[in-house]
């Protein structure tokens, strides 16, 4: 916890605006912060019911990056009441002047990243928290500073120098949903367990029976959040290219991508289609654009979900769970540098129907043979109801797809259409991005770093989302999609999710239209008398075992020379996830395991949430196939969550625990015809 | 599809929907299904149940009625013509109306109930060829209607039903079963213990000129202006429209359309 005794420091008192150091090569400061309190909405009964958690404790984690060395503090306040609460800055201040007294520091640093797992949850402990709400940005549903950072004084027992503070959350650097424990674990750095009878709605008892305890449990938090965030850092920094501190995952997609592109002698503006005004500003659509942009982003789409069958599969028969291998950052990888000056409209489906030679989009006409089992194109359904896959109907549709719909006899007419042809042999930069993206995987798996691992692949999943963000909004003709709506925590309104510095509308919807066509090419191609369960946006549940799906077909053939270009050494497109005796489908994105003794037993609850906590995910299944079995109209999910980030922000509460009554809604959905 | 249940659950395989459309109608039925009924879909029984409830709702919104409503909804829909003496029936007062309702529905038609089919739900113009299926709670209104006023059947009910629906199949069935029961009890006087049952069908139907004017300003096409005048004709043998009425050989509702159509 401490680095050492060394000899006296020279605090340098600075002058400049502690951004000037932005670009120097020193790293910047890594404080871990976590906080311990008791819930306020705990349901004990020895204390009474309140809106403001009472906090029990502070703990920082401080690690200078460029020397290794680090040391902590645990803070108490006074009292319970409010005014007891410290201000951020005097929090740094504490753990500044322990690192510049213990010789890990030699002098108050300028740039300090504040990183905490849920920064929602510990920023919301300090006093100045109203202040610090506004200058930081909400994040799917945390904080970070994704703009500008917090610029803070701090104050030390050997003077006072301005620092920028940027606040990254480790949720946002880690793969979602990860716990702290798991973060910990990949670190070499566990969790501490707590001790039999105490919990974590409880944490003022165990204060009061093992104070060492707490310390050394409450300090490993601030620890593996200052460890972590370091970590991930450097390998984004090392191993992927990008040199900015980025607080998401997302951000080192974007950056990667970015990177890759002008490593290809390429500039951004161009590669997307756009170009900078004479006045500067934000890059704009070419002029010949005008128009198209809206029309491919009419064409794209989510992944194809639904449910083929429903009940349970057939006996004696085994079912594979199968999924196209990196789906989408595959699909991402055979795009190449557009040549924009070819975009032009046709309805010659011989120039539209493609699946590598361009990007296209249409609107078609369609008729698939009466005796279609699987149609492959989507129709979108009113109230998000998602995408339906008629016999007949208009279809907002891709190239790929098209190929796919003529290949199973469909009559395709296409009303209108739109085709950008690529500079021939042009680098695809996406590839590249991917193969880096996949080294660090590979790497991450041989030292049997899961987290890493899979923190990877959300950089790399990322890099397609970041494609496609806000292109839902730039539909002319308003459909299901709606563009996501965000709370702005600097200026406290929600707002439409803008786009991403690499948005692209063509390019998104090139990339799920691939997806969606490479699924429903194996889809159709599979015999009458195997069952197809579920179809869930990259892969699907059937009786087909992953060697005999059909990779003959157009798209197929794509993917599996975009993955030997990827991963020679393993071209195949398909994976099997699980495998498994017997399954029941209730709807889509619903399907639970019913075999017994399933070791990694299929659950999709269909966006629900059990009550409780299940010791084994199989114990979770059976508990789920009890309340598919006994449930009526008014049978209702209560689940514990925390308040919303809008909710905590403007009402500057603390982070309370909610509690919700959601309607079980397992009724089979009707994507396809009983 | 072979809906079936295992294990107390249903499990069926599906096919595609032929147009978006149907996939909307499904799955507002299923919707209003759950809501109205209060019920979930886990098995087979439930999706029949939803399949029955479906068709009766289609047809109560052809009647712009409630489907918690105790009358069907061409019941409703009958009621509502006979009160508000439209498509040539006479106009009577309500509590001999009701009374008449009462007996043919079993189910108690109230002066009030007659009140307020006059002035709820949609016009008897709007109601006219848009039942495309025939309700549970109809049926036996519609079997009590053809063996006491066929003629009705013929000029009233089957103006409501939508052409080549399956609420004419389904009138069809239940004209062809009738018969076959009357064919049982064919020497059985069943209607001379009932003086209820024997009032004037010229009651309910006219043949003066000012009640058809009414109703011929409802006819869109002249073939069903020729039809009115047909049926006044057949309405002028009043009571005993339905005792000379041979069941066997009774042409189907489809063949009348069909006849109609070509006349």
């Amino acid at each position: 916890m401490t680095g050492g005794k060394t000899e006296p420091i020279q605090v340098t008192r600075r002058g400049r605006h502690p951004e000037a150091d932005d670009r120097s090569e020193e790293q910047a400061i890594i404080v871990g912060f976590d906080a311990e309190w008791v819930d306020a909405s705990h349901e004990d009964h020895d204390l009474p019911p309140d809106t403001s958690n009472r906090i029990l404790s502070w703990q920082l984690f401080l690690l200078n990056p460029n020397t290794g060395r680090s040391c902590g503090i645990f803070v108490e306040p006074k009292s319970a009441h409010k005014a007891s609460r410290k201000l951020l800055k005097t929090l740094i201040g504490q753990v500044v002047s322990k690192a510049l007294k213990g010789g890990v520091l030699n002098r108050i640093p300028s740039r300090v990243i504040l990183a905490a797992h849920f920064t929602r949850a510990d920023l919301s402990t300090l006093r100045d928290f109203t202040n610090i709400k506004r200058k930081v940005d909400a994040v799917r549903t945390t904080y970070a500073t994704t703009t500008k950072p917090l610029f803070v004084r701090i104050p030390t027992d050997q003077g006072e120098a301005p620092a920028s503070v940027r606040i990254v959350d480790t949720m946002l650097l880690s793969p979602s949903h990860s716990q702290l424990a798991a973060l910990g674990e990949a670190l070499g750095l566990p969790k501490i367990e707590l001790p039999d009878g105490f919990s974590k709605e409880r944490m003022d008892l165990f204060l009061a029976a093992d104070r060492d305890s707490f310390i050394t449990y409450a300090m490993t938090d601030a620890k593996i959040a200052a460890r972590w965030t370091a970590r991930v850092l450097k390998i984004v920094r090392e191993e992927m290219g990008v040199r900015r501190p980025c607080p998401t995952l997302g951000a080192v997609a974007v950056e990667m991508l970015r990177h890759e592109i002008e490593a290809a002698g390429l500039n951004v503006s161009a590669f997307e289609g756009r170009r900078r005004g004479k006045k500067g500003g934000k890059p704009q659509p070419l002029p010949n654009l005008v128009g198209k942009w809206n029309f491919a982003a009419q064409c794209y789409h989510g992944g194809r979900n639904e449910a083929v069958s429903v009940g349970y599969s057939p006996e004696e028969r085994e079912i594979y769970d199968l999924d196209l291998t990196s789906a989408y950052t595959t699909a991402l990888a055979m795009i190449r540098e557009p040549n924009w000056s070819t975009a032009r409209y046709t309805t010659n489906i011989a120039e539209l129907a493609t699946v590598e030679a361009a990007m296209t989009f249409a609107l078609v006409k369609f008729r698939f043979p009466p005796e279609t089992r699987i149609p492959s194109l989507p129709v979108r359904a009113s109230n998000l109801r998602g995408l339906i896959y008629p016999i007949a109907g208009e279809s907002w549709c891709t190239g790929p797809e098209m190929v796919v719909a003529l290949a199973q006899g469909a009559s395709l007419e296409a009303k209108e259409g739109l085709r950008i042809d690529w500079i021939e042999n042009s680098p695809r930069v996406f590839e590249a991005f991917t193969r880096k993206i996949n080294a660090v995987r590979a790497a991450a798996k041989e030292g049997g770093d899961t987290v890493l691992d899979q923190t990877a692949k959300e950089v790399g999943n990322s890099g397609y989302g970041k494609v496609a963000q806000g292109v839902a909004g730039l539909k002319t003709i308003a459909d299901d999609i709606h563009p996501r709506r965000i709370f702005n925590s600097r200026s406290e309104r929600m707002q439409d999710l803008g786009e991403s510095g690499i948005t692209q509308p063509m390019m998104a919807s090139y990339t799920t239209g691939l997806v969606r066509a490479a699924v429903s090419e194996a889809l159709a191609a599979m015999g009458p008398d195997e069952w197809l369960g579920t179809v869930t946006t990259d892969g699907f549940l059937t009786t087909v075992p992953v060697e005999r799906v059909d990779q003959t077909g157009v798209v197929a053939r794509a993917f599996v020379a975009a993955r030997a270009r990827i991963t020679p050494q393993n071209p195949a497109i398909w994976e099997e996830k699980h495998r498994e005796q017997s399954v029941s489908v209730i709807k889509t994105r619903g399907t639970v395991s019913c075999t017994p003794e399933a070791q990694k037993p299929i659950l999709a609850k269909a966006g629900h949430k059990l009550e409780g906590k299940f010791a084994t995910r199989a114990e979770e299944a059976r508990a789920f196939m009890d309340l598919i079995r006994s449930r009526d109209y008014d049978t209702r999910l209560r689940t514990k969550g925390l308040i919303s980030l809008r909710q905590q922000h403007l009402n500057e509460a603390d982070l309370t625990t909610v509690t919700r009554n959601a309607r079980a809604n397992l009724d089979f959905d009707f994507k396809r015809k009983l | 599809m072979n809906p079936r249940d295992v294990d107390g659950l249903l499990t069926a395989n599906t096919t595609p929907w032929q147009a978006i459309e149907e996939f909307e109608e499904a799955r507002d039925g299923l919707e209003a299904w759950k809501k109205s009924t209060r019920s979930v879909l886990k098995t087979v029984a439930d999706y029949q149940a939803m399949t029955v409830w479906l068709e009766g709702a289609d047809a109560h919104r052809a009647a712009g009625t409630k489907i918690g409503n105790r009358l069907g909804p061409l019941t409703s829909a009958v009621l509502k013509i006979a009160a508000l003496g439209e498509l040539g029936m006479r106009r009577v007062p309500d509590a001999e109306l009701a009374a008449h309702m009462t007996k043919l529905c079993g189910v108690a038609v109230s002066t009030t109930k007659v009140w307020n089919a006059r002035r709820r739900g949609k016009t008897a113009f709007e109601m006219l060829g848009t039942f495309t299926k025939v309700g549970e709670a109809d049926k036996a209104f519609l079997a009590r209607l053809y063996r006491t006023y066929p003629l009705m059947l013929r000029h009233v009910i089957l103006r409501l039903l939508a052409p080549g629906s399956e609420a004419l199949r389904q009138l069809d069935k239940l004209m062809i079963e009738e018969d076959e029961r009357e064919l049982e009890r064919a020497h059985r006087e069943w209607l001379d213990d009932d003086d209820g049952w024997f009032f004037a069908e010229e009651c309910f139907i006219t043949g003066s000129k000012e009640a058809n004017s009414a109703s011929v300003g409802q006819v869109t096409n002249p073939g069903e202006a020729k039809d009115l005048d047909l049926w006044s004709g057949a309405a002028s043998f009043g009571s005993v429209a339905c005792a000379i009425m041979d069941p066997i050989g009774h042409p189907t509702a489809t063949d009348r359309v069909v006849s109609d159509t070509a006349t």
